[in-house]
């Protein structure tokens, strides 16, 4: 809902796409210890988020979104600026 | 839409069409959508294509299949094609969907396309269309699976294009269009080929919100998530028509649907119906409804109205639909599942071959409830968005149109003459002497195929086994032995097209046959015109060394009509719950073909 914040709504685009309960998702989500986080499944998670916020993540940046902790910094700066 | 099985409706009612929810959601349909049969369907393409799983599995779901997509390594079409025992044929495709990409199969060409001569473009179109023709050849010889083809979309390559935007002869739009031309003739020359409109998807999506040059460059996927989607929808909406059958007739409200304002209020001459908004919203469906009716839809009106003022109404200067061109007419007081019954009994067609239109949500509701079955498109508010809902219903989709599809609204009206000839003449002997019938009957070719496949597919009630058969099937029982049938019935009243067919097989080598396949248009039941068909076969399969031809009966919801066809025709029981059935095919046992019908044969 709109007005969650921002963690509460990533938790939850990342509980969808990985198929996993949203209790079991924290900044500590990663593909290392995450089966489901395959390469196309990383794609999808980029395209679910920027969906979510409606916001664009760099090419340059598209790789570098490897755990939910700096998906969540990448939402949070675009939101600010 | 067509309406999904109520728990999968349920489904899609808290589906809000967002990425993370399709990839949710197509987890929930796998389980969901268990019973339903699968449908597998083989990805080949010259880029990655894997990141649409989820979108075909739901997109699908909603058009009532269950998708399970298997992807090829990308860039390996002709691998996979060519080798019988590849990956491809080792996942038992139902459908193989080839998706190449025209910047990924010339590239080198495209880049100095400007440049190059009339005789290099040429060469270069022939190179193309003899690769599309090996692969769908092989792939026929290797598979019985459907074979779906993308066209060409005029590339996005920088710098080609001399001037975008001007289409000359020597354009490369001009190019690609002449290409898919010639490359959807050569697949039609090939059994159970098609040709997806890929072109018209991505324009439809918008060339540039179809693209995501990130996706493109970081992963070779060439569409965008809304690129997916689209993709998705066309796709399965495709095979949707090719597997599914369409509704038959479109039942429309009269009040706010087919003009503006109640007629019972304003009367005939107050009704919005013109050249200006919102008049001629409602003309555009009015359009809309005619153009269907044009490529064989029947037509018929569901009004709670006073008939004289409605019928005045309808002869209104401004509207394009006269009461001549519905089949049907319900207009009284009475409840809208009612007519929605009548109009199909009259019409002899089952209820679950009517889609229904009325702008009131309360009608529609009440219809949903009463008869689950009949398709009921969902309306929007505003008379504006009338004819994309009527579009985007998909309820009248038919892979292609057959010279019967576009006489059957002809076809039903003469049929209410001939009802009407029934209620004046005595016997129904009497009756079926003077329709002076003339029945034709020939073996199922290349021309009769398609029609033959789509009777098959169509048929519920008149229809011995229910067995569906695609094209391609059809074709390898015949290469396999099979006698196979088609009938044409004309009458006074006019042609009734090819509306019946039946395939018979050999049981074995000591000339026992079976019948396995045997439908009749319901447009011509009720005239022993089957016992001329089952005669011809007879004397077919006898020629081919049959003594014995047993028959099968398995009972469905909707067949019950056709219970005794095989005691009625001297069969002996062979079973004790009436669904198998032999007689001999001695010629002292020959059969009585009623003397109103004018039986030929055509080689």
């Amino acid at each position: 809902m709109p007005n969650d914040t921002i963690e509460i709504r990533l938790r939850r685009v990342f509980s969808q796409v990985l198929g996993l309960p949203e209790e079991t998702v924290d900044d500590a989500t990663a593909p290392d210890n995450t089966a489901q986080w395959d390469s196309l499944t990383h794609l999808r998670l980029v395209m679910a988020v920027e969906e979510e916020f409606g916001v664009t993540i760099p090419a340059e940046q598209i790789m570098d979104m490897i755990s939910f902790k700096i998906a969540r910094l990448m939402v949070e700066e675009q939101a600010a600026s | 839409m067509p309406v999904p099985p109520a728990d999968v409706a349920k489904l899609f009612a808290t589906f809000d069409g967002s990425t993370a929810a399709y990839q949710s959601l197509s987890r929930t349909l796998d389980a969901a959508t268990a019973e339903w049969p699968e449908l597998r369907v083989a990805v080949l393409s010259t880029c990655t294509a894997e990141v649409l799983q989820p979108f075909l599995v739901v997109e699908g779901a909603r058009r009532g299949l269950r998708l399970k997509p298997w992807f090829g390594p990308f860039g390996q079409i002709e691998q996979q094609v060519l080798d019988p025992r590849s990956a491809l044929f080792a996942f038992k495709p139902d459908i193989v969907w080839v998706f190449a990409r025209l910047e990924d199969w010339a590239e080198r060409e495209l880049l100095q396309f400007a440049a190059l001569e009339d005789a290099a473009r040429a060469e270069l179109r022939d190179s193309i269309i003899k690769r599309i023709t090996a692969v769908t050849e092989a792939a026929r010889r290797n598979t019985s699976a459907s074979l779906l083809w993308c066209n060409f979309a005029p590339p996005r390559l920088p710098g080609v294009m001399s001037a975008p935007g001007l289409c000359d002869g020597r354009s490369l739009t001009a190019f690609c269009n002449a290409l898919n031309e010639e490359m959807s003739r050569a697949i039609a020359l090939v059994a159970g080929a098609w040709t997806f409109d890929l072109a018209r998807t991505i324009s439809q999506c918008g060339a540039s919100r179809w693209t995501d040059s990130r996706m493109a460059l970081l992963a070779r996927i060439p569409f965008s998530t809304d690129g997916a989607i689209a993709l998705s929808r066309a796709l399965t909406r495709v095979l949707r028509a090719v597997l599914m059958p369409p509704r038959k007739c479109l039942v429309l409200d009269l009040d706010n649907t087919l003009w503006g304002g109640v007629v019972g209020e304003v009367g005939a001459a107050g009704i919005k119906l013109g050249d200006s908004f919102p008049g001629n919203a409602y003309v555009a469906l009015q359009k809309a409804a005619l153009a269907l009716r044009n490529r064989g839809v029947v037509l018929a009106v569901a009004s709670k109205n006073n008939e004289a003022e409605a019928l005045e109404a309808l002869a209104h200067p401004d509207g394009i639909l006269r009461p001549g061109d519905f089949a049907a007419m319900e207009i009284h007081w009475e409840d809208k599942a009612t007519s929605l019954r009548r109009i199909a009994s009259k019409l002899n067609i089952g209820t679950d071959a009517l889609a229904f239109f009325d702008d009131s949500a309360t009608e529609r509701e009440w219809v949903r409830a009463q008869m689950p079955e009949v398709g009921v498109i969902e309306v929007p508010a505003s008379p504006a968005d009338y004819g994309a809902a009527l579009e985007d219903s998909e309820m009248f989709d038919a892979p292609l149109i057959t010279v019967d599809d576009l006489r059957r609204a002809e076809m039903y009206q003469q049929q209410e003459q001939r009802r009407a000839l029934q209620q004046t003449s005595g016997s129904v002997d009497d009756f079926l002497m003077s329709l002076d019938m003339k029945v034709q009957v020939g073996p199922v070719n290349t021309e009769t195929m398609e029609r033959v496949a789509q009777l098959i597919a169509k048929t519920n009630q008149f229809n011995l086994t229910t067995r569906r058969y695609t094209h391609a099937e059809l074709s390898s029982m015949i290469d396999a032995g099979a006698v196979a049938l088609w009938m044409r019935v004309t009458d006074r009243f006019g042609d009734n097209g090819l509306t019946g067919a039946i395939i018979a097989l050999p049981e074995d080598d000591t000339g026992l046959w079976r019948v396995d396949t045997l439908v009749l248009s319901c447009r011509i039941i009720g005239r022993n015109i089957e016992t001329g068909l089952l005669g011809v076969l007879c004397s077919e399969v006898a020629k081919r060394g049959a003594h014995t031809l047993k028959g099968e009966y398995l009972p469905t919801a909707k067949n019950e009509l056709v219970k005794d066809f095989y005691p009625r025709h001297k069969f002996a029981a062979d079973d004790s719950d009436g669904r198998l059935w032999r007689r001999s095919l001695l010629p002292l046992d020959s059969f009585t073909i009623p003397s109103y019908l004018h039986l030929t044969y055509a080689e």
